[in-house]
Parts: structure tokens; C-alpha cells; sequence
């Protein structure tokens, strides 16, 4: 069978998002609004697809983002998103195929790592990726929930529609952006799809609400949330709060919002997915265990060019090792590199010395934001330290005051 | 009437132990008493509240010694605090704190350093200066998804001398090897606490009345280059032959993680089984990133380990530190003025020292949030974003964050 690998075409937009919807297990039956922001979303040559003489059997696509590494760099990031391949066409190296050009052609543009949401825990770390951003899916009985500690809140929440969400949401996350490791910068068509959800309603949830946080007028924070009356004998019992984003810049942004989100009246059932893996909510109530919490793996980073990546960011101590870098899905990416790095920048280049640690590119990926520890990984057989010390080094380095977080799918 | 507090003697011990279960909502059987008293209980360390007017205990309390790993290896002195109740017909009169206060004086006495407990319930103890040290996880997963994609230092199905070995023990030869390997895990782990001998016993009782429905315990051992290095207990819970049962680990303990990878394949190969339960899993154990496909790991986090300061110097002083370096912590306490103030802790060489000054400190927090901090099972950030550290200089969170850092996440296996 001769497949062939290759970007879209303007011509084929649809088929291209019907073979990713189908991918993902729904039908593509956009509105024309919506089909309008679809195709804006993602540009039919960011696509890398496989086809079998016309037919559309594989999809990958990347959205060139830019975000922020310890330190304050930004950097940019392929977002790699619309991963599927056809039903019939399984355990033929399509998916291995397509994810090794998109890599190579998204390194050619000068972009040192690439990042995604995985569909399932299992199949990236054959490409090389690492789960760099944990989360943690929110469940708590607000009835229960006594904000006992809290920061000062000089701001208001208020409540905003489409219009005015659109004026303000992009400050927020921009000062979220800058606050954060870890989350990507929104284009302006990201917020077109963004706010054009804020019409739709999520099944039985209704249309979503949003709130902002605002301090001196400026806009610091905000949280879009779903609720859904639950009714017995027609009387309302329990009503569920869903909080798709709490997005917050600082103590006191992330304490309004989670201030409002607890007091929300007849809706005492509240859920988040994607909470920072060390949100502070925890802290801040007086009886912790009524949280319920489950991490969840969220962003798995791939580094394609590890010396450019390690150099963008600082680190929290002084120091410098070799790390052996086994990359076995694209060899050439791989070598020993030497990284000197402290609080104040970081070099970090080819070397002949002898390796202080070697590990495979995704252990690399998985620790480069402060998101885990290389020593957790060496007791999992991820990590081989050849120089005593070094991988407790590394971790004093490479360690971040706050963990990284991505709050956006894509 | 003022609640009195009274000694436990002898004499009132029963009364006492059944105070005790009924305050947990349990009626107590009569071999318990004996159990309590024989294998655990160190009865000058526990303490009763008594309603003068009826004469009978109405609040029940007490400690038992234990032997606290902290970061570096050292051990110190714990209180571990437990048995607490007040009797729901005396609610508020101010027996529980009394008899807090009472059992926090004694351990000071004692030379205790710290004092540590497992909550009943999460809002109890941070209003006596406990502070939440060890969080843990509760695990569930389905053994028909437990493909490796890594393991460590060894080659699984490759036959060498060296690779572990996991066998089968009875109870009697598990009660003679599980507690040296324990004992091996809790001096490398920082929260770990000791288990005497009468622990033991009180922690492999398995009559038929404490199993909860499910099978006497099963054991098995792992042993690398003639040591056993590592164990797992467990039950099995299975309705009829060709039910896929659940198989529940009682405690799972290593010593090296070539150990604990094979204990994890062992149990992770059963037939028959449709679901793994574990509860009080480490925050950092590998599995997770062990699995080829880690999201069939389910994982819930719960608290474990509340840990109070008795003596903040001596507490400090005992562990080691992550970098170098001279911080000042202002605590403030309304309930221990005692121990307010501010400590220098200057880190040299990974060890500290400690002194007090009446400078302006670097960053301000309660003893609770500093308990919290001890063991390295928080971190410092989002405490300070929940509004509980102060940070008044430039830099000193990256400093609080990088002393307080350690290698690897507290874990206490013993609950008590």
C-alpha cells in the first residue's frame, strides 16, 4: 500500500476537519459561523495528513504558539493538535510517520519544542514526549467550603457577556500568561472561537458564564463556568457548578474567583478540570480534605532542539552538568549537551566531555518546566545518573517555586 | 462542672478504651482491650477527661512514642498523637483542648520535637499549630492495563543472578522478615516512623472480624542478591470462582526500586483480578511513570501525616537543607506565644543551624504553615498564594523553596 504524506489543500478544509471530528468520534455538521472559525483555526498547510490515493486516512496539525519558561522567556511552541488516524488504517506507522515530518518541518521554522494534549497517556512517549504539565480535576461540596485563609482582594468580580468578554478576556490572559510557566499566548482567533462557544450550550449545561476579575480597571483574572439544576419532584435539589477556566494572575485574582465560584446559590456541586497540579485552593480552606482532588496528566512537551531549549530558561540554582540525550525517534536531536545555567540565564551547547546523566529526550521534556523531579524518575528506570550528585543537582536546578500550568486545551 | 483531666491506669483503662471506640462509633471487643493495653497502648502517656458530677470519662486522649525519619536520615522524638474523642454529651466545654494541651506539655517533658497525627477529620488540628506535612494518594487499577514501559536497573524476564526474586510466605515467617525490611524503608525515608515489636503484632492481627469481608492476609517477599529487599501485603475480595475480584494491598514497602518494580509486576500479573486497591501511596511513587499507559492509574490524594512543632529549634536542626544559605522565619502564634519570634536558619554544607534574632524577618507564617514545610511534602508557593506566608524581602520564597526542597516526597506507611 502506498501512502502518501503531505499538507492539505485549501480544497480540502472539510474533509480535513470531517476526518479530525471523526477521529475524535462526532460528526462535522458545523453552522457556517462556526465552520468560518474552524478553518481559521488551524490553516490547511499547518496540516501534515496521510492519504490513500484521495482518501484522507491520517491527520496531525500544529499551531505555532508562544509561551513562557522559567525565567520569563518567551518562547515558541508547536501545538500539535488533530491527531487521528482512520479506523482501517491502525498499525500501519501512519501516526509515526506524519508525527516524525510535522516535527521535522516544525523545527525548520525555529521552534525548539512542541507540546500537546494527549487523547490517550499511551501513545506519546514513543515520539518522545514527556508529561511536563500535570493537573488536577477539582470535586467539592461548596456547602462545606470555608475560605479560612484568604489574601487581601482589592478588586471585584463582575459579571461580563460576549461583547464585553471580548474587550476584557484577552488582558486577563495575557497577565496570566506572564504570571504562569507554561501557558500559550491567545491569537485573536482563538478568542473568536472562544467567544463564539460562549453562545452554544453544552448539552443539558446551558450556555456558559463568565466573570472577571478586575483591579484599578485592569483585568487580572476570570472563570467561565456551566451550571445544571438538578430537580426532584420539581423542586430544585442540587444544582452542578462546572468550571471550565479559572484563569487568575495572582493571590488575590485566584481568591476572588474561587470566592465566587463556592458562593454561587442552589449550586453547591462544583467541578474543575485542568486546576493547577499545586493550586493554593487547598490551603486556603479550613476543613482541605472536603476537596476532592485527581492529577491528570495535561501538556506533554517534546524538545526538537535541547540546547535552544534549555538555554531560553533560568534556573533556580547555580550549577553545570552533561546530560546524554537519547532521542530514538529522531536520532540526530539527540547528543551530549553541556548546561551552565543559575538564577540570572543559561548556556548551553554540543559537548565531547563525558556525560554526568543520561536519559531519553522525554525525561528531559518532563522535567524542563519544574513540573517533576528527575530523581522521581530515576527510581521509575527513566533516568541513569553516571556522576554521584548529579541528578540531585539537576533537580535544585531545574526546580520552579511554582508548578507550570496550561489552562487551555488544544 | 470543669472537665477534670485524670491519668489512664489500670484501674480505668477499659472505661477508657470503650470511650475511646465509641467516640470513632464503635462498639469494642473484649480481646481488644487486652491488645490495646499488651501491644501498643504506653499507658502514662494517655489521658482522660472525666465529668466530675457522673465520675465518667467523657473525653479520651493520648500518645504513643514514636521515632520520626527527617530529611537527611536523622530521626527525632514524635508524640504520635491519637485516641482523641470527647464524648457527644460534652461537646464544647473544653476537654479536647485541655487535653491537647495537656499531652503537647507531657511530650515537651519527654524531649519530644515534634508530634504528628492522623486526622479524623481535615479542619481538627491546624488551630493547635498542626500543619498538613504529608500528602498521599489512594490508587485503583485495573491489572489487565499494567504494561511496563520502563522499570528500573533491570531487564524483566531476563534471568540473572542478580534480579530480584518475589516468593510467597506464610504469616508466621512474614511476621519473622517483614519487620527488618520496614524497618531498612523508614530509616531511608523521611516520615517514616518506627514499629516495635507489639506494632507489629497489633498491625498483622487478622482475626476474621477485621478483614471486612475479604481474605486473610497473603504475603509475599522480594529478594535481591540474598537480602529481602522489599514485601507486599494484601487481601483478596472475590464473589464465587470466576469473579474478577479485587485484590487490596494492605502495605507495600521497599527498600531499593529494583524491589519495588518487581513487587508492582508481581501484583500487576495476577489472573483473576479486575481491580488493584492501594491506599496511602506516596506522593512520589514511580508507578506512574513507569506504565506504558499511566492514566489507567487512578489516583486520589488525601492528607496523611499532620505534623506539629514542640521544639522549632531542635526540629530544624535535625533535617538537612536543599541549598545554603542565611533566612529569616518570623512565626507568629496566638496559641504558643512561647515560641514566637524570629529564627535565623542559616544552611551550611546542607545542615542547619539555628538561631533567634530580633531583626526583620524574610518571610512571616504561623508554626502550622512551617509544620507543613518540615518534612519537604509542601511547598512553600502555594502557601504564600493562599495568604499564609508573609514574603517581606526580595527572593526569599526562591530561598524558602530551594532550603526547604528535598529529593524525594515524605511517606508515612504506619498509620496509627
Amino acid at each position: 500500500m502506498n501512502i502518501e504524506y503531505r499538507q492539505a489543500t485549501q480544497a480540502e478544509q472539510r474533509v480535513l476537519w470531517t476526518a479530525v471530528e471523526r477521529g475524535f468520534g462526532s460528526h462535522y455538521q458545523p453552522t457556517d459561523e462556526q465552520y468560518e472559525i474552524d478553518i481559521k483555526s488551524f490553516p490547511p498547510e499547518s496540516a501534515m495528513c496521510a492519504f490513500d490515493g484521495d482518501a484522507m486516512v491520517g491527520t496531525t496539525a500544529a499551531i505555532p504558539f508562544e509561551s513562557r519558561v522559567p525565567g520569563g522567556a518567551i518562547i515558541k511552541n508547536a501545538g500539535v493538535t488533530a491527531v487521528t488516524v482512520a479506523t482501517m488504517y491502525r498499525r500501519r506507522g501512519i501516526l509515526r510517520e506524519m508525527m516524525g515530518r510535522l516535527l521535522r518541518r516544525e523545527r525548520e521554522k525555529g521552534q525548539p519544542v512542541a507540546s500537546l494534549w494527549a487523547s490517550e497517556s499511551i501513545i506519546y512517549g514513543r515520539y518522545g514526549y514527556g508529561a511536563t504539565i500535570q493537573n488536577e480535576n477539582f470535586l467539592i461540596d461548596t456547602r462545606k467550603a470555608v475560605l479560612k485563609h484568604k489574601p487581601e482582594i482589592p478588586g471585584k468580580v463582575r459579571f461580563v457577556d460576549r461583547e464585553e468578554a471580548r474587550k476584557v478576556l484577552p488582558a486577563a490572559w495575557e497577565s496570566a500568561v506572564q504570571h504562569h510557566i507554561g501557558i500559550p499566548r491567545r491569537r485573536d482567533i482563538s478568542w473568536d472561537r472562544f467567544i463564539h462557544g460562549l453562545n452554544e450550550a453544552n448539552g443539558d449545561w446551558g450556555k456558559p458564564w463568565v466573570v472577571v476579575y478586575e483591579e484599578d480597571g485592569k483585568a487580572m483574572g476570570y472563570a467561565k463556568y456551566f451550571l445544571k439544576e438538578l430537580r426532584v419532584f420539581g423542586e430544585q435539589t442540587h444544582g452542578l457548578v462546572n468550571a471550565d477556566d479559572v484563569v487568575h494572575s495572582s493571590a488575590a485574582s485566584h481568591a476572588a474567583l474561587w470566592t465566587h465560584l463556592l458562593n454561587i446559590d442552589l449550586y453547591d456541586r462544583l467541578s474543575t478540570w485542568r486546576s493547577p497540579a499545586d493550586d493554593s485552593l487547598p490551603w486556603m480552606l479550613d476543613d482541605p480534605r472536603q476537596l476532592q482532588r485527581k492529577p491528570y496528566d495535561g501538556v506533554w512537551y517534546r524538545l526538537m532542539d535541547v540546547a535552544e531549549a534549555l538555554a531560553s530558561r533560568t534556573y533556580l540554582a547555580e550549577g553545570s552538568l552533561v546530560f546524554e540525550v537519547e532521542d530514538s525517534f529522531i536520532p540526530e536531536w539527540g547528543g551530549r549537551f553541556e548546561l551552565s545555567g543559575g538564577p540570572d540565564g543559561a548556556k548551553c551547547l554540543a559537548t565531547i566531555k563525558s556525560a554526568d546523566i543520561t536519559l531519553p529526550t522525554a525525561s528531559l521534556a518532563t522535567i524542563y518546566l519544574g513540573g517533576a523531579k528527575l530523581a522521581h524518575l530515576e527510581r521509575a528506570g527513566r533516568v541513569e545518573e553516571n556522576t554521584e550528585g548529579a541528578v540531585a543537582l539537576a533537580d535544585r536546578m531545574f526546580a520552579t517555586v511554582r508548578a507550570p500550568w496550561c489552562p487551555m486545551m488544544f | 462542672m470543669a472537665i477534670e483531666l485524670r491519668p489512664v491506669t489500670d484501674e480505668n483503662f477499659t472505661e477508657w478504651r470503650r470511650a475511646v471506640r465509641q467516640g470513632f462509633g464503635e462498639h469494642v471487643h473484649p480481646d481488644d482491650i487486652a491488645r490495646l493495653r499488651n501491644d501498643r497502648a504506653e499507658i502514662d502517656r494517655l489521658v482522660a477527661a472525666v465529668d466530675p458530677s457522673s465520675q465518667r470519662i467523657v473525653g479520651t486522649g493520648g500518645a504513643d512514642s514514636y521515632s520520626l525519619t527527617v530529611p537527611g536520615g536523622t530521626t527525632v522524638p514524635m508524640a504520635g498523637v491519637a485516641y482523641m474523642t470527647t464524648s457527644v454529651t460534652h461537646r464544647r466545654q473544653g476537654a479536647f483542648s485541655s487535653m491537647m494541651s495537656r499531652i503537647h506539655d507531657e511530650a515537651r517533658e519527654r524531649g519530644d520535637v515534634v508530634s504528628g497525627l492522623w486526622a479524623s477529620q481535615s479542619h481538627l488540628y491546624g488551630r493547635f499549630d498542626y500543619g498538613l506535612a504529608i500528602g498521599a494518594y489512594d490508587w485503583e487499577i485495573d491489572p489487565r492495563f499494567g504494561a511496563f514501559a520502563h522499570s528500573p536497573g533491570f531487564v524483566p524476564g531476563d534471568d540473572n543472578d542478580s534480579d530480584p526474586s518475589v516468593y510467597f510466605v506464610s504469616v508466621g515467617e512474614a511476621a519473622a522478615l517483614l519487620p527488618g525490611i520496614y524497618d531498612q524503608m523508614r530509616r531511608q525515608t523521611p516520615g517514616a516512623v518506627d514499629r516495635t515489636p507489639g506494632r507489629w503484632r497489633y498491625k498483622l492481627f487478622d482475626e476474621e472480624r477485621v478483614r471486612g469481608g475479604a481474605s486473610a492476609l497473603f504475603f509475599a517477599i522480594c529478594e535481591e542478591r540474598g537480602e529481602q529487599t522489599g514485601y507486599v501485603a494484601y487481601r483478596m475480595h472475590r464473589r464465587g470462582d470466576s469473579d474478577m475480584g479485587t485484590l487490596m494491598v494492605e502495605e507495600q514497602v521497599s527498600t531499593t526500586d529494583t524491589a519495588y518494580a518487581a513487587l508492582w509486576r508481581f501484583l500487576l500479573n495476577f489472573d483473576l483480578v479486575g481491580r488493584i486497591t492501594a491506599e496511602n501511596r506516596p506522593a512520589d511513587d514511580p508507578l506512574w511513570w513507569m506504565l506504558s499507559d499511566p492514566r489507567r492509574l487512578d489516583r486520589k490524594s488525601h492528607d496523611s501525616l499532620w505534623i506539629r512543632l514542640l521544639d522549632v529549634s531542635r526540629a530544624l536542626e535535625a533535617r538537612t537543607y536543599g541549598a545554603d544559605g542565611r533566612l529569616k522565619i518570623g512565626l507568629i502564634s496566638q496559641s504558643q506565644p512561647a515560641i514566637a519570634g524570629t529564627y535565623v536558619l542559616d544552611v551550611d554544607d546542607s545542615l542547619g543551624s539555628i538561631s533567634k534574632t530580633t531583626e526583620r524577618p524574610d518571610v512571616v507564617m504561623t508554626p502550622g504553615d512551617l509544620s507543613a514545610l518540615y518534612l519537604g511534602g509542601s511547598t512553600p508557593g502555594p502557601l504564600v498564594e493562599a495568604g499564609r506566608i508573609d514574603v517581606l524581602s526580595t527572593g526569599a520564597l526562591a530561598k524558602l523553596h530551594g532550603m526547604f526542597a528535598t529529593d524525594s516526597a515524605p511517606w508515612c506507611a504506619h498509620y496509627f
